[in-house]
């Protein structure tokens, strides 16, 4: 989804959290869930929905991730 | 998943989809108070902010207005607010971990704090308007004047000691478990 809604960001690996950056914005958090094993180990929905917000690219996102509108 | 690429593989598996989003969304704001260990500092964090509670299909999601770069989500408004707390501490310990100095950990730590989530900041400020003429309201939670808390981070410096790696002291609080005694190994 970011490759056609967000050309040219960057990820960066840290400790606890993928960082996601475009031009002089950063998304600090897409967890990279190392120490939190319970339930959901998966990305949450609702961190990516987050991140859409911040760079402003929902019409796109949605239309890459159609579980993206709920 | 098509169109996933590298974020949309690790989504969570979709959310019953009805078409449209039904959602409450409601003004919030949120202090914290925090000490966070760097590499030969410690530093004490200060923050007043603004998120977006949301009530969704499946629990509630709590979106940053400032901060604007994170997010925490559960069944229960109290679980959101404790995966906030989370998500905004482990950016702090991300900073920390990769500050050389003090001002390295303040400055990127204020950038953090002041990159605000303009569409949600928008709601937020739609709703803000709805609660103040008395169009929106909910029992969930006490209520407080917006302005006597406008979205704020300080930064201090409390000690330095030598040098020791941040991840020593960075942690999160640890979740209730229950007491139990295991055997010993034979």
């Amino acid at each position: 989804m970011l490759d056609v809604c967000l050309p040219g960001y960057r990820r960066k690996e840290r400790t606890h959290n993928w960082c996601i950056s475009a031009g002089d914005r950063s998304y600090p958090r897409i967890p990279r869930d190392t120490h939190n094993k319970r339930h959901n180990p998966d990305i949450q929905i609702g961190h990516v929905r987050s991140l859409v917000r911040f760079f402003d690219i929902r019409e796109c996102a949605e239309s890459q991730l159609p579980q993206l509108r709920c | 998943m098509q169109g996933g690429g590298w974020v949309g593989e690790g989504l969570a598996r979709p959310l019953k989809c009805k078409g449209e989003r039904p959602m409450t969304s409601y003004p919030v704001l949120f202090g914290y108070r925090d000490v966070i260990s760097g590499r030969n500092f410690i530093a004490f964090a200060k923050t007043d902010g603004h998120a977006l509670l949301t009530k969704e299909e499946d629990g509630y999601w709590l979106y940053g207005v400032y901060p604007g770069g994170i997010a925490g989500g559960g069944r229960e408004i109290a679980e959101a607010t404790r995966e906030l707390k989370k998500s905004y501490l482990s950016v702090l310990f991300d900073i920390a971990e990769e500050a050389r100095s003090f001002e390295d950990f303040k400055e990127e730590a204020e950038r953090f704090f002041h990159q605000c989530n303009e569409p949600t900041k928008t709601e937020w400020e739609a709703t803000h308007a709805q609660v103040k003429s008395g169009q929106l309201s909910t029992n969930d939670l006490p209520r407080r004047d917006a302005a006597t808390r406008p979205p704020r981070i300080e930064v201090q410096r409390i000690d330095t000691y030598a040098e020791r790696e941040p991840a020593d002291f960075n942690r999160f609080d640890s979740p209730i478990e229950l007491a139990d005694q295991f055997a010993e190994a034979a």
